[in-house]
């Protein structure tokens, strides 16, 4: 079979995203290396198959990333309000309040509080960062970075977008039932979450709340198969395991978390599910009467234990941390040296460590219930494990600035955003070891220096791993880049005002504050606290309303932003070769893999990088 | 940028150490401990704080002073380096051993607060109750048994004596609560359907000049720390703490006013 | 410069300014509304939208005359009050004998005692002469707004020799004398926080940041948290008090209040408010008591104008007066109880279970069962062929007490549930014991119901109360307590 010239780019047939070079009719074959997937007729698309129920991983991946941006939008609108009452409790609440609350003067009722901490805490883990980097990143990236046409399942790819669907309604729909939103925290603890009785989120608000989390379970586990057999399965010829960029190492541990994880959090919604529905008593002591409602009544079961909740849930929800951790740490890794130039620090360290924090993840969970009135003896096991699993983190932070140094470093919006990761990474892991320290959790537990921990390494973690992660792959999803200078603007405002919201929190949590808290000052003793308050609260309006430059950026940039070719920032993986953005398919030739992915500075060419497929001899 | 990067990467030590240090001061720091095992914890937070401080300023000012000097234009090749064994083994075994030693530190004073084989020996001294919102203290009144016609409920304040080992019994009436006492460093969840000893002995008193005043009545903030509802915010209490004299005092007062028969309150 | 620099610039310009400024959010200014509906009893609701046209304006006027609003609360003063030299919003200035609305001399120094703990911050910070230093004072809007004055007044400097005169003008509010020098002046200032006493717009203030989620804005028990609770939150329009010493019906003493404030009423979501100091909880029994006499003036008033009279300034005065004086001697209706407590003897309490089980005796067993559960028969009734829970005056389903549970709302001394069968319980189906039952059999009822809590001698099955702690601490899973 002759072969016919690569297209050049702009071609009709690239773009078009039909591999020119395969013979009519040839099959895709799985498992047998270094096939790739032929589109078998030449038949377009229609507008429903191509942007609504995709098969495409490409195109799945944009439809986790705009839901999870649009419901970023609106978890931070919730955490506006919260910081509207910390500041200033009972006055009256701007936009919403005297449409809501017109008998107060539109002060919020301290029912509506329980509801706008609950679902902020819930929409941004299971609607935001896991979509974003497990859902948007890893379809997207997967496929490309280790050489293959698609996922292996590319309907049940499509199932895993469409599954969570229903949990989005379920979430949102929640806020105008009777009695309105989830109120008992995303941690949902019984009785308070299961007794109907015993708030007003729980008459029927958190039944919707229980839906919405299975079927993003769902979701997650059709992705997490898929990206675990696509991984194992489908890599390209010379693609060994010890040559897949970080973000790949990242983003299968990531699924393989969810695989053993996720079943269980979704077999305790259901018992959730049906102590509130089906007059079980998993989680209900006898003799429970809440709010003059006997649980009891009516025939309902009873007997069960409230821990055995928390224990469930957070043998889930523990590692469901490092699932929205390990892929910010492994794109900020490959952010890192490409912007650096520089091959990165320890590679074997870097995936052994992220395979370690997995594994002890599974270990940790009892680290939540200190307090709980659990077995004292546990503390003990769980603080040694939750200690050291800041080993593995602290030897990827090392490994981090050893990739720094002696680099020739960018300061992209990309890179800017992956060394904010490093520095804020540093403040949300250190914190943590005090909490792991069972007797100093004592006083931390539920207070405000938990608050400022977990928002580190979420928000100083992984928003800032998504925010570089999106100035760094949108050139290969849109083809076009985005708008350098407000990229910069973005960043300097977004690090400064998120420092400024969330250090100061710890202060505030040394100084007793509780979590979950209306009215800080209910409490004569925190009445001190309230200029503080108001100075994070002011941090945080700034820091919502500064992400307008990015959406306007990253609309705009989709439409009227700079066009560019395949490898705009000079980078050695996969994903590189393929199109800008890449068609049906992904790559138009054979690949085969000769190096590792941070080939960067390598004497064995001329320029500072050299591409995984190309061959130097 | 490259300045005004290194500045802000700068800021995030210098400011961040800033503000522990000034903590005290401003009254952002944990009040002052009056329990015995209270310096316990207070010592271990403060090994490790002292651990973290050092790595804080290590790390961030590597990343600050490798930001700004690498970032500088060069159009020359990096450093081709993929790593090295020795840097790795000196940054896993050194933090290993850290981390290990900071983890057995710990267990002593754990053992000694939570375990119930260290509760001391005396009997409970009262049943706390939370409920949705609302903190009751049952003491066992004149008879010297709980459960029966004269055992005083003390809505809110805990009243104990003070040099003594203290034991009492949480309970919760409806969903998960949490007894928190900042000054005490002590913290226990209420659990519906457990009844939970817990233990303390507050053994300083300070008063406004800083001197030992033991027959002050010294007043403590008990918090709920487990959200409980709509009103977690305002479920306060208070330990109060006496001396033993006082404390029988109180108690004496109590009990009298168990046996009320309602003449004193009818101005 | 760059375009980054001066965005950053202005990020952090931005931030200082607004943490400097300072934000002055507040709460909307509200106003006191009218009911829809009046409940009277089971059978007798008034609906508002069925008076004559235009009742809402002239109504509202008469009691914005009578109440004021939201943010100036005031009690209107009658005439003969003014003749006396009597003022209701100052109950902590009795004058003559005003009954038992008003604040004693006793009870005024413990509020100053407590308020010596309350201020304490402030008061050190007087005593070292640091008056800059004094820390606002939450939920007291009139006290800062005094204060400010106070200072304002005694660090002018007149004589202009560059220190402060420290003289304070004497003025009509009764707290001002006139001082003249630092010493007396730091005395006087120490006063006018020990001795203060809340006036109605604090306490209207603290009401809206604490109760007003649940009472309402009226008091009317319709707050936003309201439909979710059970029972329900007190409506104090009808002015009746579920748990208080006077006879069935009457207006509660300024105690009773008080210590349903304090205390809470257990297991309903009315907590224990003892974090507030003394005189803020009397302050809010001062708003309550406006708000209830506000609420029961409008019912009366529509009872008027549904049975056709119109409003005059007489019938105003006079229904408003009527009501005042219930209030105030609500002293003369407490239920007394002469003898001390007995002992529960067997026989005491046999006698007591005799007289729980006798239809003519006490009769309770029909509303809390044979065995103390609340399970009776009479609490259920027929209501179209269809069995239901009874219901009290304020609309509500209503459970009688499981008295094997230990908890008592209305207080758990012996004296407290001697009161409660002595007069019933306001407002729901509970009623008094027959008269003629003695004070030995009314306390041999109370010690047996006393003992149906009681762990000790094993009465009381699936009952919910608490055991006492096992020698050895043992934690195996007790039965957890309801309500």
């Amino acid at each position: 079979m002759s072969v016919p010239p690569i297209p050049s780019e702009g071609s009709s047939a690239a773009s078009e995203g039909l591999n020119p070079r395969a013979p009519e009719g040839q099959r895709k074959g799985l498992g047998a290396e270094g096939t790739v997937y032929i589109e078998h007729d030449h038949h377009e698309l229609s507008f429903i198959k191509k942007y609504i129920f995709s098969v495409d991983h490409k195109m799945i991946g944009l439809q986790f990333m705009f839901t999870g941006l649009v419901m970023l939008g609106l978890g931070g609108a919730l955490a506006m309000a919260i910081r509207w009452q910390l500041a200033w409790p009972w006055t009256e609440v701007p936009v919403i309040g005297e449409l809501l609350f017109p008998a107060t003067g539109g002060a919020m009722s301290p029912e509506f509080y329980t509801m706008l901490f609950t679902m902020h805490g819930t929409i941004m883990i299971f609607f935001v960062i896991i979509p974003m980097l497990t859902g948007a990143f890893g379809n997207f990236l997967i496929p490309l970075m280790i050489g293959a046409p698609d996922m292996a399942f590319p309907r049940l790819n499509m199932i895993g977008y469409w599954a969570m669907v229903p949990g989005l309604f379920f979430a949102i729909a929640s806020f105008f039932v009777e009695g309105g939103a989830a109120a008992a925290g995303w941690t949902a603890y019984p009785p308070l979450s299961t007794i109907k009785s015993a708030a007003p989120g729980s008459m029927s608000g958190q039944t919707y709340w229980l839906l919405a989390l299975t079927f993003s379970g769902i979701s997650s586990m059709a992705g997490a198969v898929n990206y675990a057999t696509t991984v194992v399965k489908m890599r390209a010829p010379g693609m060994t395991l010890m040559r897949m960029p970080l973000t790949i190492w990242s983003l299968f541990i990531a699924a393989l978390l969810q695989l053993f994880a996720l079943p269980v959090l979704t077999a305790v919604s259901i018992e959730q599910i049906l102590d509130r529905v089906a007059g079980t008593g998993f989680f209900t002591p006898t003799n429970l009467v809440v709010n003059q409602v006997n649980a009891e009544g009516a025939g309902e079961a009873a007997g069960g234990q409230p821990l055995l909740w928390q224990h469930l849930f957070w043998f889930y929800s523990h590692p469901a941390v490092y699932i929205m951790v390990v892929p910010a740490m492994g794109m900020a890794s490959d952010i890192l040296s490409v912007h650096a130039r520089k091959p990165i620090f320890g590679y074997k360290p870097m995936a052994y460590s992220m395979m370690a924090i997995a594994g002890l993840g599974f270990i940790v969970w009892g680290h939540h219930m200190f307090a709980s009135g659990m077995n004292p003896a546990l503390g003990m096991t769980f603080m040694v494990s939750t200690i050291m699993i800041a080993l593995p983190s602290a030897i990827k932070v090392f490994n981090w600035l050893g990739t720094l140094w002696g680099a020739r470093i960018k300061l992209t919006s990309a890179m800017l955003n992956a060394i904010a990761f490093v520095a804020l990474f540093i403040i949300g892991g250190l914190s943590g070891i005090w909490m792991a320290a069972t007797p100093v959790d004592i006083y931390i537990h539920d207070t405000y220096i938990i608050v400022a921990h977990f928002h580190y390494v979420v928000f100083g973690g992984t928003m800032f791993a998504i925010w570089a992660g999106i100035y760094h792959w949108f050139p290969k999803m849109f083809g076009r880049i985005m708008n350098e200078r407000l990229g910069q603007i973005h960043f300097v405002g977004s690090f400064i005002f998120a420092n400024c919201t969330f250090y100061m929190m710890h202060q505030i949590g040394l100084a007793g504050l509780m979590r979950r808290t209306a009215d800080p000052y209910a409490y004569e003793v925190y009445a001190h606290l309230q200029p503080l308050n108001e100075f994070i609260s002011i941090s945080a309006f700034c820091l919502f309303f500064w992400q307008g430059f990015f959406v306007f950026n990253f609309f705009w940039s989709i439409f009227k932003g700079q066009r560019v070719g395949r490898n705009p920032w000079k980078a050695t993986t996969l994903e590189w070769d393929a199109p800008s953005p890449p068609g049906h398919g992904n790559f138009d030739r054979e690949l085969k893999v000769y190096h590792g992915p941070y080939e960067y500075a390598s004497p064995l060419v001329d320029e500072d990088y050299l591409q995984q497929t190309r061959s130097v001899n | 940028m490259r300045l005004l990067v290194t500045l802000l990467l700068f800021l995030v030590p210098v400011l961040g150490v800033w503000t522990f240090w000034t903590a005290e001061e401003n009254g952002w720091w944990m009040p002052e401990t009056v329990t015995t095992y209270g310096p316990d914890i207070d010592y271990l937070f403060y090994l490790i704080l002292w651990m973290v401080a050092f790595f804080f300023i290590l790390t961030e000012g590597l990343l600050v002073w490798f930001v700004f000097k690498y970032s500088k234009k060069d159009d020359t090749k990096g450093v081709y380096s993929h790593g090295n064994h020795k840097l790795e083994l000196l940054w896993t075994v050194v933090p290993g051993i850290l981390l290990l030693v900071i983890a057995f530190s710990q267990m002593e004073t754990w053992a000694d607060i939570k375990y119930r084989g260290n509760l001391p020996k005396t009997p409970p001294i009262a049943h706390v109750w939370a409920s949705q919102f609302d903190w009751r203290v049952q003491y066992p009144g004149a008879d010297g048994e709980f459960g029966t016609w004269d055992d005083v409920e003390s809505p809110h304040l805990f009243v104990v004596p003070s040099d003594e080992d203290v034991v009492f019994i949480l309970h919760s009436r409806d969903v998960l609560h949490s007894f928190f006492v900042p000054a005490f460093r002590l913290k226990q969840d209420a659990v519906p359907g457990m009844a939970i000893p817990v233990w303390f002995n507050v053994d300083k008193a300070i008063d406004e000049e800083g001197a030992e005043d033991k027959e002050a009545i010294r007043l403590y903030d008990l918090i709920c720390t487990e959200l409980c509802g709509w009103g977690h915010y305002k479920m306060a209490g208070r330990v109060e703490v006496r001396s033993r004299e006082k404390f029988d005092e109180w108690m004496a007062e109590q009990e009298a006013n168990v046996m009320s028969n309602g003449k004193e309150d009818q101005s | 410069m760059r375009r980054i620099h001066i965005a950053s610039l202005f990020a952090l310009s931005g931030l200082a300014l607004l943490s400097s400024c300072d934000i002055q959010a507040q709460a909307k200014e509200r106003s006191y509304g009218l009911a829809e509906e009046y409940r009277f009893d089971k059978s007798n609701t008034i609906f508002l939208e069925d008076l004559p046209e235009g009742t809402d304006a002239p109504l509202m006027g008469a009691l914005e005359m009578l109440c004021g609003t939201p943010a100036e609360p005031q009690l209107m003063l009658l005439e003969d009050w003014v003749d006396e030299g009597y003022d209701p919003n100052f109950p902590e200035y009795p004058v003559g004998d005003m009954g038992s609305g008003e604040i004693s001399e006793d009870e005024m120094a413990l509020i100053e005692e407590d308020n010596m703990r309350v201020f304490a911050v402030q008061l050190e910070a007087i005593a070292e002469g640091d008056y800059a230093g004094v820390v606002p004072f939450r939920g007291a809007p009139v006290l800062q707004a005094k204060w400010d004055d106070f200072l304002a007044d005694a660090l002018e400097d007149e004589d202009g020799d560059g220190a402060p005169d420290f003289v304070v003008e004497e003025d009509d509010s009764p707290n001002y004398v006139a001082v003249d020098s630092e010493e007396l002046f730091r005395e006087e200032a120490a006063m006018l926080l020990i001795g203060w006493y809340p006036r109605l717009v604090d306490s209207a203030d603290l009401y809206r940041l604490e109760c007003m989620h649940c009472h309402g804005n009226e008091g009317a028990g319709d707050g936003s948290t309201a439909p979710f609770l059970h029972p329900a939150p007190r409506n104090y329009q009808p002015g009746w008090f579920k748990w208080a010493a006077v006879e069935n019906k009457a207006k509660p003493r300024r105690v009773d209040l008080y210590n349903i404030l304090s205390e809470g009423a257990y297991t309903s979501a009315m907590p224990n408010f003892k974090r507030f100091s003394r005189a803020q909880l009397h302050g809010l029994v001062d708003y309550v008591r406006l708000l209830s006499i506000r609420g029961e003036t409008e019912r009366m008033l529509v009872l008027e104008l549904d049975g056709g009279a119109s409003l005059t300034p007489a019938l105003i005065s006079e229904t408003y007066s009527d009501i005042w004086e219930q209030w105030n001697n609500a002293d003369e209706r407490v239920v007394h109880c002469e003898g001390d407590v007995p002992e529960p003897t067997a026989e005491l309490l046999a006698r007591g279970r005799e007289l729980y089980m006798d239809a003519n005796g006490g009769n309770c067993y029909s509303c809390h069962g044979d065995l103390g559960l609340g399970d009776g028969a009479s609490a259920w009734e027929e209501v179209d062929g269809v069995s239901q829970r009874i219901v009290d005056d304020w609309g509500e389903e209503i459970i009688p007490r499981n008295l094997t549970s230990g908890i008592y709302r209305g207080g758990r001394r012996p004296i407290d549930i001697y009161r409660r069968i002595s007069i019933g319980i306001t407002g729901t189906p509970m009623p008094a014991v027959p008269d003629t039952l003695t004070e030995e059999d009314r306390w041999a009822i109370v010690h047996y119901v006393l003992s149906l809590s009681d762990v000790h001698d094993g009465v009381g099955l699936d009952s919910m109360r608490m055991r006492a702690a096992h020698a050895d601490h043992s934690d195996e899973d007790h039965d957890s307590e309801g309500h």
